[in-house]
């Protein structure tokens, strides 16, 4: 048989084989791409900002590797604080790996925290331009978030990430947004309790859920390993406050110390000593808005208890430096 | 008067032979110098860390993620370079040598020889990936276990609940050595084999090895992207109207192409998603199905060459 003859039914045999199996391989595409382990096409937006030689690698499948040459390129950006190129360039790493979670983490974190403290500390900024650049790149880092959770619904740990920036003390906040990205995160998949933790957190702080502050703390209560959490404890202190009568409430030598109490002398000064340092701490995050029923009274109360004198007081207006270890460790020598 | 006795058309001793002495004769081209190459990148990386940011929050995964990820595209280039270039090598070194002639001028039928070719391309392929996976597991291994150790020892320093500690212990342990890395290197493997029986098949009807590599590396390229772009302009076609016979040339076009999206799933693997069972099993039947047409093509091509 002639070559062109041989060749020109190999061309058929490869269209029929190629019909053939279409179906199949359009099914396990779409399958695999609906199970997110394989990323959409790419565009011709992300073919410029990759350059000529860099889209043809990428196209030829190797975008993993393309990602982590862009991500060193985008660690000089960090170093020189070029926020802007940087922003392009983890645009770029995230189109080529939208399913690999820390592109999409460590461009928020850069933009969210490394650029809005930047442009915080930068001089010869007028303080509206510097205001301005702070919301501009916290807004852009919360956005890597949303995409990477639009991209990776079932990925936790960036709804971590991003209840974290939400609930930022020293950044414009959005609790409400926080409470219901966590409780989206909630209903998806099975999550770890961190997560219950990181919702009661930002729902304490939440004028007017303090009731269902109360019911996720108590929940979060009965499970021994939260009871080492400081943050919790004391939420948990000062919500019972409010919403138990004093004879329903757990002693505060049972918050601050061993689970069931104790009778030894030593031990239950030890736990009250543990909950003034704990309670005056917590006093000094009231800017956060965490609940503070009973915390002044409880500190007053200690302070008396443990002859600390005035100026030490937590509750004094200015700074407040904590307990110098003497106050606790040898009484008589003051 | 005795028969003249009838050579079986397919004798796996036969073809294990010429697979054996294929291995051979592509290691004998230092071929394997390749791997010098990746060994010290994986030393370098075990060494000395890459320019590498991440957040407080962070459990430092991502670092396992950084070393892993260069040194599996390392075992992807590896894996199709050597399927392009050594079967696009093996045929016209044969004719070269002269030892084609001396091999089919004995009853060894040809698809005997062009199974043997393949199966010794394929175990080369085979024997490189397997010592980069053993010296990626090595140094995987041995970061994963000194990140656990530290990470761990600080979260229980910290008074960390139990469930915060297995949380950090299941992230990290995402990123280290799993089946779902060796899923994605098998993966790499599946797709050199399908590589490999293309550039076979090409260089049956070629009688340059340029021309195979040019062509093979085409068919790699659009393989990567066609079935997109056919995908793409159908829907187009669907939204916006268009001529049904540019629409017949397109998918044409395409299906003469192996698909090789479903292999990207190594991206997902490597980035510390599970690499499901099923899909494992419908690439392996993808690859056994594209390597079956190359072959039986490359046979019907070769079945009468003079040579």
């Amino acid at each position: 048989m002639k070559t062109t003859r041989k060749l020109l039914l190999v061309f058929l045999a490869l269209i029929a084989a190629g019909f053939a199996k279409l179906p199949f391989e359009k099914a396990l595409t779409s399958d695999l791409r609906a199970r997110r382990l394989l990323p959409p096409p790419l565009d011709l937006s992300t073919r410029k900002a990759l350059g000529q030689s860099s889209y043809a690698i990428a196209l030829g499948g190797f975008r993993s590797l393309i990602a982590s040459m862009r991500n060193l390129k985008a660690h000089t950006y960090f170093e020189h604080q070029e926020w802007t190129k940087l922003e392009g360039e983890y645009n770029t790493i995230t189109t080529l790996q939208p399913h690999t979670r820390y592109y999409w983490d460590v461009a928020s974190w850069h933009l969210a925290y490394n650029a809005y403290a930047d442009y915080g500390d930068k001089p010869n900024i007028p303080d509206a331009r510097r205001r301005y650049l702070q919301k501009q790149f916290l807004a852009r880092g919360l956005r890597f978030l949303e995409d990477g959770i639009n991209n990776n619904p079932d990925d936790w740990r960036l709804r971590q990430s991003y209840v974290r920036i939400l609930t930022d003390p020293f950044k414009p906040n959005d609790l409400p947004k926080a409470v219901a990205t966590i409780e989206e995160a909630m209903n998806r998949s099975e999550v770890p309790e961190i997560l219950e933790r990181e919702r009661l957190y930002a729902l304490s702080r939440i004028p007017g859920r303090e009731e269902d502050a109360w019911q996720a703390v108590q929940k979060l209560w009965k499970d021994d390993s939260n009871r080492s959490l400081p943050t919790l404890r004391l939420i948990y202190f000062s919500l019972q406050w409010k919403f138990s009568t004093p004879d329903q409430r757990t002693p505060l030598e049972v918050i601050f110390g061993p689970r069931n109490g104790t009778n030894d002398p030593a031990l239950r000064r030890a736990s009250r000593q543990n909950a003034l340092k704990y309670l005056s701490y917590y006093w000094r995050r009231k800017r956060e808005g965490f609940p503070m029923d009973g915390v002044r009274e409880s500190i007053k109360l200690l302070l008396q208890e443990f002859n600390i004198p005035a100026q030490y007081s937590p509750l004094n207006p200015g700074d407040w430096r904590g307990y110098p270890a003497e106050l606790f460790e040898n009484p008589a020598a003051r | 008067m005795s028969k003249p006795s009838k050579t079986a058309l397919l004798s796996p001793a036969r073809t294990l032979i010429i697979a054996g002495s294929t291995f051979t004769q592509l290691m004998r081209m230092k071929i394997f110098y390749f791997l010098l190459i990746f060994v010290l990148g994986a030393l370098v990386l075990n060494f000395f860390d890459l320019p590498h940011t991440a957040g407080p929050e962070s459990t430092g995964s991502d670092k396992l993620f950084s070393l892993k990820d260069p040194l599996v595209g390392a075992m992807h280039y590896f894996a199709i370079i050597i399927a392009v270039v050594a079967t696009a090598l093996v045929i016209p070194k044969d004719q070269e040598d002269r030892t084609l002639y001396t091999i089919l001028a004995k009853p060894v039928p040809r698809l005997d020889y062009l199974l043997g070719k393949l199966l010794g391309i394929l175990a080369l392929i085979l024997a490189g990936l397997l010592a980069m996976d053993l010296l990626l597991h090595l140094v995987l291994h041995n970061h994963t276990q000194e990140l656990l150790a530290q990470r761990i020892a600080d979260a229980t320093k910290m008074g960390w609940p139990q469930d915060a500690i297995d949380s950090e212990r299941a992230d990290i342990l995402r990123q280290g050595p799993s089946w779902a890395l060796q899923g994605a290197i098998l993966t790499i493997f599946l797709k050199a084999g399908i590589i490999a029986a293309a550039a076979l098949l090409i260089s049956t009807f070629s009688s340059s090895t340029i021309f195979t590599i040019i062509c093979t590396t085409l068919v790699y390229f659009i393989g990567q992207f066609m079935a997109d772009g056919r995908d793409y302009y159908e829907a187009a076609m669907q939204s916006k109207g268009g001529s049904e016979l540019t629409s017949y040339a397109a998918r044409l076009l395409s299906v003469i192409f192996p698909d090789f999206r479903p292999f990207e799933i190594v991206n997902a693997a490597v980035a510390g998603k599970p690499f499901p069972l099923d899909v494992l099993f419908k690439l392996l039947g993808l690859t056994s199905l594209y390597m079956g047409i190359y072959t039986v093509l490359s046979w019907f091509v070769f079945s009468d060459k003079e040579i």
